[in-house]
């Protein structure tokens, strides 16, 4: 069965017409031609097809695009401002945090979505915040590194206010 | 996944209607972190999704005499986050920090965790050591059930056709009374639990007066180990008290097939497990 949706992705709004098993993920890659937000294990396991839904960061994979109805999805797309880089996207390119890049938009915004409600986190908190995001190619060092260097480069006027975890 | 009808209720009664005229392949949707992976791998004939996230009485945590009623909709983010839980069953909060990660815990709920009664459950042990109980509603009308009897088995549950989690019911432990929760996995975060144990217990004048100890993970439903909470009973707990109950827990037991850990890997790490969780629950009431 197909069903219309309006959402807003990185603050553009989006009709269309779809079926309910389509996944917020496919939604996002197939549909809207989004295709940051990558596909690893699609069963919620690896963290590379995360995007923020509200503010808070969920598995696009265990989400229906139908569930989204009325709601805001903030992909990787979303987060630089034209040519300016968020300072999450910067502080991993300063650090080197980037490697085969697969991992690098569920990270980037699983960090951002730290900072929006953890402006000084600790070294744990940062760890905890990625613990849902598999990197094959050893780069956690440097990815902890970065968000942290981005919490010591952010100042007030750049944070915004973030959410946690209510089912919708 | 194959293709399925999608709606979402407004209401408690609005739902149960809807469930009982789709009848058989209708299916509430809370958090979706584990349907959605049954859809994906075709083991659930679902023909109809009932969305249940736009009800709101199946939300909030609130206080209603000597219990905690939480709404089937609390996300594990919410209560690890809910000063009220941290309050009266901190218990509840350490179980549902162990689970998944953050993403997984903002979406996945209490009702979605009790509901799909995977043997490695974090909430299902503590909340059963506890004596909780869940709110059910149908369109013919509410009941409630103890956890521990709503639960069946792997992936079973005592609930009927059409029927709605609403809530559950957690005593609030009194102020000599403690519950503690110890799991073992492969994964420091985001593995599930290999084997897990829950212990409740009450003091007297330094001395047990009530022993609940639930293991989860390793058999397909949840045990109570009745022989290990007698032996505690009346005792004054010491390391070699906890030690000798955490034996007795795991003689006996029927072990499900897990492929990645062996069945005396997964016992052994069960006693380790119930005396952790005794210990701790101990040092909780003496405090
Ligand atoms: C990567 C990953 C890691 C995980 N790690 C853990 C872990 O460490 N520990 C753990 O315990 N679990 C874990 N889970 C499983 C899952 O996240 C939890 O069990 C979660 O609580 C399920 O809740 P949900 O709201 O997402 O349920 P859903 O998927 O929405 O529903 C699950 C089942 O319950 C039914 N249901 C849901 N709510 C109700 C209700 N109110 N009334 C009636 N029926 C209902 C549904 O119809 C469905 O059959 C993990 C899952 C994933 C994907």
């Amino acid at each position: 069965m197909r069903y219309e949706i309006t959402v807003k992705v990185n603050g553009e709004d989006y009709e269309a017409y779809i079926p309910a098993r389509r996944t917020l993920l496919d939604f996002l890659r197939d549909d809207l031609g989004l295709r940051g937000t990558k596909k690893g294990c699609d069963e919620g396991d690896c963290g590379s097809c995360v995007v923020l839904l509200d503010g808070t960061p969920v598995n696009s994979c265990m989400v229906l695009a139908v569930e989204v109805n009325g709601r805001e999805v903030t992909t990787i797309e979303g987060l630089a401002k034209g040519d300016e880089l968020h300072l999450v996207q910067r502080a991993f390119v300063e650090q080197g945090a980037i490697q085969c890049g697969y991992c690098t938009p569920g990270m980037v915004l699983a960090g951002k979505a730290l900072l929006d409600v953890n402006p000084h986190p600790t070294t744990t908190e940062i760890k905890e915040a990625i613990s849902g995001h598999l990197c094959r190619c050893t780069g956690y060092g440097a990815i902890v590194e970065a968000i942290q260097a981005a919490a010591e480069s952010m100042d007030g006027g750049q944070r915004a206010s973030g959410k946690t975890g209510r089912s919708d | 996944m194959r293709d399925f009808e999608y709606c979402r209720p407004q209401s408690l009664k609005e739902a149960v209607t809807v469930l009982a005229e789709k009848g058989k392949g209708a299916y509430p949707l809370a958090g979706g972190t584990d349907i959605l992976i049954e859809l994906k791998r075709r083991r659930l004939p679902a023909s109809c999704l009932v969305d249940i996230k736009a009800i709101p009485e199946l939300r909030g945590i609130e206080r209603e005499g000597d219990a905690l009623r939480i709404g089937a909709l609390t996300t594990h983010s919410e209560l690890l986050g809910s000063s009220l839980i941290q309050e009266t069953v901190p218990v509840i909060a350490h179980a549902a920090r162990q689970m998944a990660f953050p993403e997984i815990r903002n979406r996945g709920t209490i009702g979605g965790n009790i509901c799909n009664a995977y043997p490695a459950a974090d909430l299902v042990p503590p909340l059963i050591a506890l004596g909780s109980s869940v709110l059910l509603a149908s369109a013919s009308g509410q009941r409630e059930v103890g956890v521990a009897e709503f639960v069946l088995g792997s992936r079973q549950i005592a609930i009927l056709p059409g029927e709605v989690l609403v809530a559950v019911k957690v005593p609030v432990p009194v102020s000599n009374a403690a519950c503690a929760y110890a799991r073992a996995s492969t994964r420091k975060t985001g593995g599930i639990a290999a084997t897990s144990a829950a212990a409740y217990l009450s003091a007297d004048g330094g001395v047990c007066r009530q022993a609940r100890i639930v293991l989860g993970a390793i058999e397909a439903k949840p045990r109570f180990v009745a022989e290990a909470a007698g032996y505690l009973e009346g005792t004054s707990i010491s390391e070699d008290v906890a030690k000798a109950a955490a034996k007795m827990s795991v003689s006996g037991l029927s072990p499900i097939v897990d492929p990645r850990l062996s069945v005396q890997y997964r016992s052994y790490m069960t006693e380790l497990m119930v005396r952790q969780a005794v210990l701790e629950a101990w040092a909780e009431v003496n405090r």
